[in-house]
């Protein structure tokens, strides 16, 4: 299994510099992982696609405001968030996900890994598209690059005790699910 | 049995050759006009890029207590300043023009006449030492 959350080396540096070659490493490992991330979020392939070019985009024409290259991933998956807010927003502008400052108490998310049997991979994916745009937007940061939750709370804009309480509810609301459908 | 991420990952890795595409197309907003092999930024000289580095980290962070800083060393370079006597040319552009300092003492003199009550001021003690000691002849009476 890929441990995601070891800091490889990536080559913020050089891409800084304008290096094409830096700016394609980067590419190349955060394409297939924002892509699923994006798409689980908006659900639509082209616009997922035109997404994440925007984000690339993005990322080489503001790598200047980025203080810290050890959080290029966090930064990165930032400005896909922000587009998929926008495009939320565009579509149904009334019913736009906006992170709530609340704070629900101090739960913790647990280091419990949720395995899953072949059996149930269709059932996951359906519990996954039945939780809210904001609670599967943590649980896909969480499940697909295995952000911290500072991470978390960093890429959504939201507190951390909002996206700890999000974070509980959606790992518990799946278990519950697939736990329901195995019953 | 499977993570969460093997599953979502595996479910969407057919978009490759599309993300591949997608990759291609930011990376030409790096690249240079067709036909042009310069490289997209210019050539830094190391020393510049060192410059910019301490600007970016160590300046830019804090410019406004650097301001400060430098504002401050200003004022006390100014105030320091080698050759022009700062201090001198600082009192005498406070001070009154010469003919008005003499009007001043004029007038001064002119009351203090009328105070004491003389003509003028009181003649100087004569000089008794005109003449060089070893020649005074004293005249000693005996009583």
């Amino acid at each position: 299994m890929l441990l995601v959350s070891e800091r490889e080396q990536l080559p913020v540096r050089e891409a800084r510099a304008g290096k094409p070659s830096a700016w394609d490493a980067l590419f190349k490992r955060y394409q297939l992982p924002l892509y699923t991330y994006v798409f689980e979020l908006v659900r639509h392939e082209q616009t997922s696609l035109d997404i994440v070019q925007e984000t690339f985009i993005n990322a080489v024409r503001h790598i200047g405001g980025l203080r810290d290259g050890a959080k290029f991933g966090s930064w990165l998956f930032g400005i896909a968030h922000q587009k998929c807010i926008q495009h939320w927003r565009k579509r149904r502008p009334e019913q736009v996900p906006i992170d709530d400052d609340f704070e629900e108490g101090g739960f913790d998310p647990g280091p419990e890994e949720i395995l899953i049997r072949k059996e149930q991979e269709e059932q996951f994916m359906k519990s996954l598209g039945e939780l809210t745009e904001r609670h599967r937007a943590v649980l896909l940061l969480h499940f697909v690059e295995d952000f911290s939750l500072e991470e978390i709370a960093d890429i959504t804009g939201a507190q951390i005790g909002t996206v700890k309480s999000r974070l509980h509810y959606a790992k518990k609301t799946l278990r519950k699910l697939l736990e329901e459908n195995e019953a | 049995m499977k993570t969460p991420r093997e599953i979502l990952l595996n479910r969407h890795r057919d978009a490759g050759p599309k993300l591949d595409a997608v990759r291609e197309k930011a990376l030409a907003a790096l690249a240079p006009a067709a036909g042009n092999t310069a490289p997209a930024r210019p050539v830094v000289s190391w020393p510049l890029r060192i410059a910019w580095t301490l600007w970016r980290e160590l300046i830019f962070p804090s410019r406004r207590i650097w301001a400060g800083l430098a504002a401050a060393w200003i004022v006390l370079l100014w105030l320091n300043l080698p050759g022009g006597n700062k201090p001198a040319r600082m009192l005498a552009e406070t001070l009154p023009p010469d003919h008005e300092i003499q009007a001043l003492l004029r007038e001064q003199r002119e009351m203090f006449v009328q105070l004491v009550g003389s003509g003028g001021p009181s003649p100087a003690v004569p000089n008794k030492t005109t003449v060089p000691r070893s020649e005074v002849i004293q005249t000693i009476t005996l009583v």
